[in-house]
């Protein structure tokens, strides 16, 4: 059981790196201007992120201006 | 907006206020209580103790005196029970009453301890540590430990003591002689077995949290 949900989770890639360096923006500003720590958005980057509040995924895509889609993909 | 941000602020502070003044409360009551201990480890080294004994006399008064029950007693304190006050103690009852005394003062010492360990937690903001969680079951487990032993030591330093004394079973004495079971079921505090299962229970709520804190663990 815990080996197949490691390796599901494995399975999203956060492509925060990539919509951030299209906009021109930091992480600092995108913390600033969503409201979650820096330290989580990291945690996010990063891909070690185990969970995301749908809240947190809403305030992010509408400052980045993408969809759900654009911002976490499988593989 | 303001308004609750500062609300929040307010309560937020007036928290860990109260956290502080209650940790450094029970500092110093843990500094009583070893000052305590320290004091009933002398008075046993001297010899003279205060115990409290059932009065299973026929008699109320001892209109003689507290020579009626021998050389060792100094005072007569009338009531529902007897207090005495002793010296020169029979040599194992002195241990076990002793004994019986400082694990007495040891629940209050736990309790502080407890209590400082949970305060400090909590103003650091990590309530939920697997340390704490196991130091707290340990405390539980020793105070309801303490709750059965120290019983069983106060009876049979009772019942020594009685055996020691002089004319006990006179019409006279205040005192009359139980036996063994009596005199433990006499000395039972229930305070530290129910301090020792709140912990208990205390212990598994943080389990608890520790647990949903795991699960929470990379949630962003």
């Amino acid at each position: 059981m815990a080996p197949a949900k490691q390796s599901d989770e494995d399975m999203i890639h956060c492509r925060l790196d990539e919509l951030l360096d299209q906009r021109g923006m930091t992480l600092t500003d995108l913390s600033r201007e969503v409201g979650v720590t820096l330290a989580n958005l990291s945690v996010l980057k990063n891909d070690r992120a185990r969970a995301i509040r749908f809240s947190t995924l809403a305030a992010i895509c509408r400052v980045l201006e993408c969809e759900v889609g654009d911002l976490l993909v499988i593989g | 907006m303001k308004t609750a941000f500062s609300a929040k602020t307010s309560v937020n502070v007036a928290a860990k206020v109260g956290l502080w003044l209650l940790l450094i409360a029970a500092c110093g009551v843990a500094v009583a209580a070893i000052l305590r201990l320290v004091s009933t480890v002398g008075y046993a080294i001297t010899g003279v103790t205060t115990v409290t004994l059932p009065g299973l006399g026929f008699s109320r008064t001892d209109p003689s005196g507290p020579s009626v029950l021998g050389p060792k007693v100094q005072q007569v304190l009338h009531g529902g029970n007897i207090d005495l006050v002793l010296h020169d103690l029979p040599g194992g009852a002195l241990v076990l009453n002793t004994a019986a005394a400082i694990l007495g003062q040891l629940t209050t010492l736990l309790v502080c301890a407890a209590v400082i360990m949970l305060c400090w937690r909590l103003l650091r903001g990590v309530p939920f540590a697997p340390t704490l969680t196991r130091s707290i079951s340990i405390m539980g487990g020793v105070l309801v430990l303490i709750g059965v032993v120290v019983p069983i030591l106060q009876g049979f330093s009772k019942l020594l003591i009685v055996e020691s004394l002089d004319n006990v079973l006179t019409v006279e004495s205040p005192l009359g002689k139980g036996n063994l079971d009596y005199y433990i079921v006499f000395s039972v505090d229930l305070l530290p077995v129910v301090l020792g299962i709140a912990l208990l229970l205390l212990a598994a709520v943080f389990a608890k949290g520790a647990q949903l804190q795991r699960d929470t663990e990379g949630l962003v």
